[in-house]
């Protein structure tokens, strides 16, 4: 045959052979790989070979632009680094706790979620969560770099680590502190909160002013705020369900509902009730508070070290000229760290891929580059800086800021003057470490009376708390009722883990 | 037979092979077409009707909740403040209608806003606190599922309004309301979107679609003007869209509860892609096939059918004796050879044809030469002048014999018929010359030695006779003594021999060269009976035949005949 014509037919097979194989080719490589999760041996460096889809619970709501960033620059970041891909699943604030434990206890298949540091010791007690050691020490070099080691302790039952405290940053007193409108504050002719008899005056100058005002949005928590003008000892509250208190000095462990402090409290609320300061109207309501709260209406409720910088967009929102505040009451009293970090990421039990979900919690903290990306966005598209500080160029919350602060990282927002921001890095001078820190109540063992105890203290207990009932009129009956119900079986058993941590440590 | 038959047939075979297999394929490719893309139409109606059910269901289900708390008691008391005068009362039906909507709003995956209005205190419990969980403004009426725009979030709205056909007039004391953002149906559409292909999004003419997170804008844009073809009383349906030479399947599903249609379209072209590939590739193979197929004829045509047809024409030129001709331009491979053995049997022919021609007219020559030879007077008058003198002397029986010799040898001279001759014939023929010459001259005498074996043997006619008639003209003339002539005949191995020497003059080595020279010289001109004897043999036995001259041990010439004995074995 003629060299033509041997070209010719070699022409021809080769086109046959690319279009027999050309439209495979792409089409193969792009099709994610088969869900697997071995890869403890693959290098935290390398993106792992399997591709995976992280589910995590988040708290609130959906932001649009968080929907759209996901869908499109974060998972295609993901993607890249950690051949990952997240689907957030959003639980609102209202019933976070009880849908989160509903999908925790059902084994449904998310591998991470968040929820405060009290938390930890509760779903380890019940089994939905899984020890972090051995995934920490080999994926999670960059948590252990820009988290203190104190935070991590704070996560530790039975010498093995159950949570990632994400938040790393001064939280001292954290929750009892107020935080003010500023701005709403000097209108009032008044510059600084030192007192309880401060607040109320403020709200009476306010209502002076403009009776549509509304004074406090906590009516549930936030006693911690006033105990440290009503007594002069210092205590801390062993959880946020207010029946339990420590006392800091002699580390006894106390019965707050059955204390002199309580009655106080009680009365301070009812008071506040009579003058308004409290709206009867919206306690049951809490949708309704937070509305008044976005609507600019609020003058204060209690702090969390840096809740004024954290609110400040939601007031403006409302308001332009709004400016918040924190403010201890008794400057001078210590204030106590109980939780270094109130946040708390764990991986779910029934997790299928816990390499991923350490990877991914590294990622966040491996360098600034990741923080701003997952927190801020894009840069120029979401946010700018400026002078160092953050400008939000939207209003949609990406993950959220508060979850993942650390000192390493942060970044102060440009709207925010400088005082907040100094309030809140200087926190945590003259504190003390709590002795309740690292302690966790395991319930275990008195479940049924716990569960007892908590159903008694929602319907005769909180109306109290809120001021609604009358102490003098429904206290016996409540703490009659609370008592019957298994309150000292429960209180017995705290005092004795108490007694062995205390011996511990 | 025509010019290209061979080449036409075959083109013409691979046709008739080709053609129908092309026709099968088209149709079983239509078919299969068909059929797939019936298929797909199915699948996709289900799918898209499966969620749009989905979406009614998710709907129909927050109507239900809309209902229940609309009947609900605690919920219709909030509205009447006034009437429960206990505050905690209020607190703990408050806290009631809070977690009873809080509890509806997280049921399933899409979260809708639920939230209770009373008009007349301000009062509004919502299950999402978002700072634009509720629009700032409500509309006066009820409504189902209506469509609102929003700078912040596009979403659905549903009022009830209680006591009922209260919304009117203003003077509603509650109102349920239920809100579904965009945002949670593009969720939806986007988890549709990654179970599946397509591209789902919601239309509904004169508003904005609602896509999916990762949706092609640009694609569904081009469809949005035909999308308002859509019958408005149709429930379900799809059309077939072009664009970009990509053709799409698009169908539509009308959600009962939103009045919206549920779209999906499929890139009906990228599916059928492998299919219309699989088709190219096929008709790819085929005009391959038909065109090795017209190359391989061609080539048969130029290798095969040219030369063949040139190898008739010669064949037809040799039949007609033109022997001379021969294959000229040899082609490579097989005919290659064919051809040279063409060439070597047409030379072999002309050769043998040339040799037999020859021969013939030597023998002819030989044969005129003898009756030159027998009818010499000079011959004629000593035989006769012997037989004269003989009577005269009484000497009868040497009459008689010469008479005898004279008559037989004649007898057999004149048997001109036969080209061949047995040797012992021939023999016999030089038998009664040398007898004649015998007598005539009186000073030789001659021996015949032949091996019994050879008398039977077949030679040209008067091969021997010359070379006798060459001794007795030559080497006895001018000599005294008596010669002796010996004939000498034997077989050595294949060859045989016919050798005759004399006693006559001797010769010398040169004079040896010089007559061998002649014999074996091609020159027509130089005639002589050695070389007529020469080269007859040589013609009839080959190249290893001939005369061979050599000083005899008798004294004289020696005059060997040699020629192959295979031809007369065989």
């Amino acid at each position: 045959m003629k060299p033509a014509v041997i070209g010719i037919v070699v022409m021809l097979f080769a086109s046959l052979l690319y279009i027999l194989y050309s439209n495979f080719g792409p089409d193969a490589s792009n099709k994610p790989g088969i869900q697997n999760a071995n890869t403890a041996d693959k290098q935290v460096e390398d993106a792992p070979a399997s591709f995976v889809t992280l589910k995590v619970i988040m708290p609130g709501d959906l932001s649009v632009r968080m929907g759209d960033f996901v869908e499109n620059e974060l998972n295609d970041r993901l993607k890249k680094d950690l051949n990952m891909k997240l689907e957030l699943t959003y639980i609102p604030w209202s019933n976070y706790q009880q849908k989160l434990e509903l999908a925790l206890s059902t084994g449904e298949n998310y591998d991470l979620f968040w929820y405060g540091g009290p938390f930890v010791s509760v779903y380890y007690t019940k089994g939905y969560i899984q020890p972090l050691d051995e995934l920490l020490n080999q994926y999670g070099q960059d948590l252990i770099k820009h988290i203190p080691d104190e935070n991590f302790k704070q996560k530790r039952i039975d010498d093995k680590l159950w949570a990632i405290p994400s938040q790393a940053f001064t939280s001292a007193g954290k929750f009892s502190s107020v935080m003010v409108r500023q701005d709403l504050l000097e209108k009032a002719s008044m510059s600084e909160i030192k007192t309880i008899a401060d607040l109320e005056l403020f709200f009476k100058r306010m209502q002076a002013i403009d009776p549509s005002y509304y004074g406090y949005l906590e009516t549930d928590r936030g006693h911690e705020m006033l105990w440290r003008e009503l007594t002069d000892r210092n205590y801390s509250s062993l959880d946020e369900r207010m029946l339990f208190m420590v006392d800091e000095d002699s580390g006894e462990i106390l019965s707050y509902v059955e204390s002199d402090l309580y009655k106080q409290v009680a009365h301070l609320r009812e008071s506040w009730v009579n003058m308004g300061i409290i709206d009867k109207n919206l306690v049951g309501n809490p949708a309704a508070k937070i509305d008044q709260e976005n609507a600019g209406k609020l003058l204060f409720r209690v702090g969390a070290v840096s809740r004024a910088m954290e609110n400040l967009q939601t007031a403006r929102n409302a308001d332009p000229n709004a400016r918040l505040r924190e403010y201890y009451l008794a400057k001078k009293k210590p204030k106590f760290i109980t939780t270094p970090s109130n946040e708390a990421f764990m991986i779910t039990a029934a997790s299928e891929n816990p390499e991923r979900a350490m990877m991914f919690m590294n990622w966040i903290l491996q360098n600034k580059e990741n923080y701003n990306f997952i927190i801020y966005g894009v840069e120029g598209k979401d946010y700018e800086l400026e002078n160092g500080k953050i400008k939000q160029l939207t209003n949609d919350q990406l993950i959220y800021e508060w979850m993942w602060r650390n000192k390493d990282y942060f970044l102060a927002p440009a709207s925010v003057e400088d005082d907040i921001i100094d309030d809140m890095l200087a926190n945590d001078e003259n504190s003390r470490i709590s002795k309740l820190f690292g302690f966790h109540f395991n319930e275990a063992s008195v479940k049924n009376e716990m569960a007892q105890v908590m159903a008694v203290y929602k319907e005769k207990i909180e109306p109290i708390n809120f001021g609604l009932a009358s102490y003098e009129e429904y206290y016996e009956d409540a703490i009659a009722a609370l008592k019957k119900a298994g309150f000292d079986i429960v209180f017995a058993e705290l005092k004795k883990q108490f007694a062995e941590f205390q011996l511990q440590h | 037979m025509s010019r290209f038959s061979i080449f036409t047939k075959l083109i013409a075979t691979l046709f008739i092979l080709l053609i129908p297999i092309l026709l099968l394929f088209a149709v079983s490719n239509r078919t299969s077409t068909r059929v797939l893309t019936d298929e797909i139409i199915k699948v996709k109606q289900y799918q898209i009707e499966t969620f749009a059910n989905q979406l009614d269901e998710l709907f129909f289900r927050l109507d239900t909740y809309k209902k229940m708390l609309y009947e609900s008691t605690d919920v219709r008391n909030l509205a009447y403040p006034d009437l429960l005068d206990d505050v905690l009362d209020k607190y703990r039906i408050n806290r009631t209608v809070s977690e009873e909507i809080n509890r509806l709003a997280g049921y399933g995956d899409w979260k809708a806003v639920i939230a209770v209005l009373y008009p007349r205190t301000g009062i509004v419990i919502k299950s999402n606190s978002s700072l634009n969980a509720l629009p700032k403004q409500f509309p006066a009426q009820d409504t189902f599922w209506q469509y609102y725009s929003d700078p912040n979030e596009d979403y659905f709205m549903e009022i009830l309004s209680y006591p009922e056909n209260s919304a009117e007039s203003g003077d509603a004391h509650m109102r349920v309301l239920l809100k579904f953002g965009v945002a949670a149906l593009r969720s939806a559409l986007s988890e549709f979107k990654g179970n599946g292909s397509g591209d789902p999004f919601l239309y509904h003419p004169g508003a904005d679609p609602i896509y999916n997170y990762t949706v092609n804008v640009d694609q569904i844009d081009e469809f949005l003007p035909r999308l308002g073809e859509i019958d408005s009383s149709m429930e379900s349906g799809y059309m077939l869209l072009k664009s970009d030479k990509t053709r799409f399947q698009v169908h539509y599903q009308k959600l009962e509860s939103l009045g919206w249609y549920l779209v999906d379209y499929v890139p009906i072209s990228h599916i059928m892609a492998p299919i219309s590939r699989n088709q190219t590739m096929f008709y790819v193979i085929s005009g391959m096939l038909l065109f090795m197929g017209a190359y391989l004829a061609f080539v048969m045509y130029r290798n095969i059918q040219i030369p063949f047809r040139k190898l008739i024409q010669n064949m037809n030129l040799i039949e007609k004796g033109i022997y001379s001709v021969r294959m000229v331009d040899k082609p490579k491979g097989e005919y290659r050879f064919l051809y040279e053995k063409f060439n070597s049997m047409a030379a072999k022919i002309e050769k043998l044809i040339e040799d037999v021609f020859k021969e013939q007219l030597r023998s002819k020559d030989a044969t005129l030469k003898q009756l030159q030879s027998q009818i010499n007077p000079h011959f004629l008058y000593n035989t006769l002048a012997y037989i004269k003198s003989m009577i005269e002397l009484k000497e009868d029986k040497a009459a008689i014999s010469m008479t005898m010799n004279l008559s037989k040898y004649y007898r057999y001279t004149t048997k001109t018929g036969n080209r061949m001759v047995q040797l012992k014939e021939e023999l016999d023929l030089v038998h009664f010359y040398l007898e004649i010459h015998c007598m005539l001259r009186d000073d030789f005498e001659f021996h015949i030695e032949v091996e019994p074996q050879m008398g039977d043997l077949e030679i040209p006619r008067l091969i021997v006779q010359p070379l006798v008639e060459n001794v007795i003209l030559h080497s006895f003339n001018n000599h005294s003594e008596y010669g002796l002539i010996r004939i000498r005949c034997w077989r050595d191995g294949t060859m045989n021999h016919v050798a005759v020497e004399d006693t006559g003059t001797g010769i010398d080595y040169a004079v040896i060269d010089s007559i061998r020279r002649k014999i074996h010289s091609s020159n027509e001109e130089i005639e002589s009976g050695l070389k007529n004897v020469h080269q007859r043999l040589r013609l009839m036995y080959g190249g290893d035949s001939g005369l061979l001259l050599s000083q005899s041990k008798l004294g004289g010439l020696c005059v060997e005949l040699c020629w192959s004995g295979r031809e007369d074995a065989s």
